[in-house]
């Protein structure tokens, strides 16, 4: 069973929890966390699937890696997420940093 | 919830015991209309059919029973109820403190009032509280029953009632009980902890002086 439920408010739900640390971006981190979930996998696992070493997975989890830069295809399966929106959306954060 | 879909529940509830919210995605994408139905049915109890009609509001509740069960996944025993059930009072608290209780009673409330009566009470004649598992379990089980009937003398309809949802709460592994059933009553934690040590103490003297008590003098309840 799975659902229509808009898991793109479920990511802002996550970066703006995120973003209330000292976390540089947010929303590539929550995105990068959210793609992981789709794939039901732990973070090991889930660097040999898509093909990325597993600090680097570790660093966009870990709000290292700016939004535009997440390997692609760390982010290849984003189903139920509006990249758009949420690119939006981590303007606006990034907006409030250089503020 | 049944094979892959099992394992899948498993994974989800293991992974996010441990703190990875990666799961909470992957939990809200295969199991969020089991927990939807859940907020549902809490949002037809309170009256609040509003809210069901506003998508945004639904889901955004729907989110917030998800992340219920995410802070509560360590509670969580994978041969109990599942995870939806068994945060049922959780969940209805946390969409309680999300929309606020109805206070206008509507004619439906009134009419079902007067089929039940003036007064609820934890007594065999009366165990319905809206403690669905609680009465379930008194019906099925001597020992449950003969409770609800001593718990029923001990204390008033309130006090009875969070009583139970804290004994209940707290044996289905929620980490705050008191806050949880605090929220739902208008009460402070303490005032939660304070009722459920006075229920308690007026339990055991009644069943101390009542020999058809008998069988409950090692309820864990009671001693806990």
């Amino acid at each position: 069973m799975t659902t229509d439920l808009d898991c793109t408010r479920l990511v802002e739900r996550l970066a703006a929890h995120l973003a209330t640390g000292s976390m540089r971006h947010p929303v590539a981190a929550a995105v990068a966390i959210a793609c992981r979930g789709n794939a039901a996998l732990d973070l090991r696992d889930f660097a040999i699937a898509v093909g990325v070493d597993v600090p680097s997975v570790a660093a966009c989890e870990a709000g290292d890696v700016a939004f535009g830069d997440l390997p692609a295809p760390l982010v290849a399966d984003h189903e139920g997420l509006d990249l758009l929106a949420l690119a939006d959306l981590d303007a606006f954060y990034a907006s409030g940093r250089n503020a | 919830v049944k094979g892959r879909d099992r394992e899948v529940l498993e994974q989800c509830m293991e992974r996010m015991a441990a703190g990875d919210p990666a799961f909470l995605f992957t939990f809200a994408r295969h199991f969020a209309p089991h927990v939807a139905n859940v907020v549902r049915r809490h949002l037809v109890e309170m009256g609040r059919r509003d809210v069901l009609a506003d998508r945004d509001e639904l889901d955004a509740l729907v989110i917030d029973a998800c992340d219920v069960i995410y802070g509560r996944a360590g509670g969580w025993q994978s041969h109990g109820a599942l995870p939806w059930t068994w945060a049922d009072r959780a969940i209805r608290s946390e969409v309680a403190r999300a929309i606020g209780h109805r206070t206008v009673p509507s004619e439906a409330d009134d009419e079902r009032a007067s089929e039940r009566g003036p007064e609820c009470s934890l007594g065999r004649d009366g165990i319905d509280l809206g403690l669905d598992d609680f009465g379930a379990l008194a019906r099925r089980h001597p020992v449950v029953a003969l409770l609800a009937d001593a718990v029923a003398r001990a204390g008033s309809a309130r006090d009875q009632r969070v009583f139970v949802e804290y004994r209940l709460q707290k044996e289905l592994g929620d980490p705050s009980p008191s806050h949880v059933v605090g929220r739902e009553f208008g009460l402070t934690p303490a005032n939660v902890r304070q009722i459920d040590c006075r229920m308690r103490r007026k339990l055991a003297a009644i069943i101390a002086a009542t020999p058809g008590y008998a069988d409950l003098r090692d309820v864990r309840w009671i001693a806990a």
